[in-house]
């Protein structure tokens, strides 16, 4: 029972850091209604920032404690700029949850709905027992963080020292980011993965599936529930390997599922609401933050994510037919693929052997 | 993952084909049927642009030419990835909504629910089925064994990080409760025999230590002893169902505790590694 409200404890943790992150990246672009599309902006910033600190930190060998330290500083600088920003910038932190004449039943019937329908999933995803050779490479390379206080310096699944730094892995944080909680509030490794990261890749995944419901269908809040019924039912009824479903409800706490589940449809999200307002610079922001954070989160993002921008600018050239505006368009472009590119570079150079840093 | 055999069991597992779980009309089929309504319901209306550029573009990339090259950059083994930037379930569910939309009346809506319904239905039995409501009795994942093993490995080891020998159930999970454990066997061998078999004369020595430990076979003890030396394997794990006591003790390994289903064995004549 302990273990189950320390679980419920940091999903509500990280959430609020994700939310807290939203609101500090957008209020100041000029957004003034915060509401759940931003927290998940706020996820992608916290997976970024976190790789700043982490990803050199690894280059260097440092200890895994090191960038515990860092980043509990790190917290706490954002929790002192957001004070700063809400004080400054006067957004309520909870404008979501306004009203503006009075409560309507109707709506509140509708999203209870959904987060009844979410809990149901969320049971049903911690309930199922998936233990497959991706779990026990994941599940160890946390552990052995935490065990060996090293980052990818032995092997998360065999317990092999590495001979090079895997870069497969390394220039993501999402699991240096399990075992920084790990670490820090003592949960074991698989409560955390499973339950905490587990739950996060379905709450947030199902945060984008109303926001692209509002977004197709105008704001109509009916019709979105309807778009979150059936896309829920999809995921439910039909589960085989490879599919996004298999990753969102049997390995969602695997980076891949967040790939899969959170990283494409937010992107899908933001090219729907640039396609409306192409030159909208708040939605441009908010696209290069998904694609830079995209790594951050999975490496299976590196190469998918930039190819995506590139149809998306090279669709939207097409359809402008107006030669400065598509060169407008395919610089904001190369600005959204530009962090990616590295990491392309700097893994395929690793590939090659070229770049490679010995253990 | 190689060549075309397996894109096209991607597009198979997208048809409900290939896994025992489900076996119904498919995703595949439902999107194809769903483009279709697209093209019914955008007409020649642009908001549909990305979409379509999208379809198109993955489409492009998802072929064996495409694949030889990309994986110049990226395994091959995540080809499978790309088909995730198709909006498969949101093209679905768009037009099943838009559907429900322009319908006139009542009787013309419930027809459609009925037949949203069927489908999901006849998809197969999918995630949500009974056995998966029915609670487990336990978030603790990690079985009792498990734990007992890696207490008695952590208790008597004489390397910083002992390499161990165990079945594939207790090998998956064991370095999430001690992770100085080391696998004597990989991923890429215990595979290699999962698909092949004994017998192929490769990796003579791992097949000699998975047929005792998977299979509880008493090979001739020296073969067993030398696989141990070669790999430096200090602990052995075998089931208490195999009845390997008096082997193990002709191999010369010795009893260092035992768990609810498994015996633990240490092999002392390890070269010792701090």
């Amino acid at each position: 029972m302990i273990e189950f409200i320390q679980c419920v404890g940091m999903i509500m943790v990280q959430l609020a850091v994700f939310y807290g992150l939203g609101y500090l990246v957008s209020v100041p672009a000029g957004e003034t209604k915060i509401g759940l599309k931003n927290m998940v902006l706020g996820f992608f910033c916290y997976f970024l920032c976190m790789d700043v600190i982490t990803v050199p930190l690894i280059m260097l060998k440092q200890s895994f404690s090191l960038v515990v330290v860092l980043w509990l500083v790190v917290l706490g600088i954002f929790l002192g700029l957001l004070c700063w920003v809400r004080y400054k910038y006067k957004v309520k932190l909870f404008s979501f949850f306004q009203v503006k004449n009075g409560i309507s039943w109707k709506k509140l019937g509708l999203y209870g709905m959904i987060g009844l329908i979410v809990l149901i999933l969320l049971y049903l995803v911690a309930n199922q027992n998936y233990w497959g050779w991706d779990t026990a490479y994941y599940m160890g390379i946390v552990s052995t963080t935490l065990d060996s206080d090293t980052m990818f310096l032995i092997d998360g699944e065999n317990g092999r020292m590495e001979k090079y730094i895997g870069f497969r892995y390394a220039f993501s944080s999402f699991y240096m980011n399990s075992a920084f909680w790990c670490r820090v509030t003592g949960i074991s490794v698989v409560f955390f993965q499973k339950y905490v990261m587990g739950s996060l890749c379905i709450i947030l995944c199902f945060i984008l599936v109303c926001e692209l419901g509002k977004q197709l269908f105008r704001g109509n809040e009916w019709k979105m529930f309807l778009f979150f019924l059936v896309t829920a039912g999809l995921n439910l009824y039909f589960v085989t390997g490879y599919t996004t479903s298999d990753f969102l409800l049997m390995r969602s706490y695997e980076a891949k599922a967040f790939c899969a589940n959170v990283i494409f449809p937010a992107m899908l999200l933001w090219f729907l609401k640039l396609h409306e307002q192409l030159d909208s610079k708040k939605n441009w922001r908010a696209l290069m933050l998904i694609v830079w954070g995209s790594v951050p989160v999975s490496m299976s993002a590196i190469l998918i994510a930039p190819v995506m921008v590139a149809v998306f600018v090279l669709t939207e050239c097409v359809l402008v037919k107006d030669l400065k505006k598509s060169l407008h368009l395919c610089r904001n472009g190369a600005f959204c693929i530009g962090l990616n590119v590295v990491f392309l570079l700097m893994y395929f150079l690793f590939t090659k052997g070229i770049f490679m840093i010995r253990v | 993952m190689k060549d075309a055999v397996e894109i096209k069991d991607i597009f198979l597992s997208y048809m409900g084909q290939g896994t025992s779980e489900t076996a119904g009309i498919g995703m595949l089929g439902l999107f194809l049927v769903a483009l279709i309504g697209l093209v019914w319901y955008s007409g020649r209306k642009k908001q549909t642009a990305i979409v379509w550029a999208i379809i198109f573009s993955v489409l492009c990339v998802f072929n064996n030419l495409s694949m030889k090259i990309l994986a110049k950059f990226t395994s091959e083994q995540t080809f499978y990835r790309f088909f995730w930037a198709v909006p498969i379930l949101f093209v679905i569910a768009f037009v099943v909504v838009k559907a429900l939309e322009e319908s006139k009346g009542i009787l013309a809506k419930g027809a459609i629910v009925v037949l949203v319904m069927a489908i999901f239905m006849n998809m197969g039995p999918g995630f949500a089925t009974r056995e998966r409501f029915v609670y487990s009795g336990s978030m603790e994942k990690i079985p009792g064994d498990v734990k007992q093993i890696g207490e008695i490995i952590e208790a008597n080891k004489m390397s910083e990080r002992p390499v161990c020998l165990m079945d594939l159930s207790t090998q998956l999970m064991i370095r999430v409760e001690n992770p100085k454990v080391v696998w004597a066997v990989g991923r890429n061998k215990r595979r290699y025999f999962e698909e092949n078999g004994y017998g192929t004369g490769k990796y003579k020595y791992v097949e000699n230590m998975l047929r005792v430990v998977d299979s509880g076979e008493k090979i001739r003890p020296r073969k067993f002893k030398r696989a141990l030396k070669r790999k430096n394997v200090e602990f052995v794990v075998v089931s208490k169902g195999f009845e390997m006591e008096e082997y193990m003790q002709r191999v010369g390994l010795n009893l260092v505790g035992e768990s609810d289903s498994y015996l633990v064995y240490q092999n002392k004549e390890i070269q010792v590694t701090v």
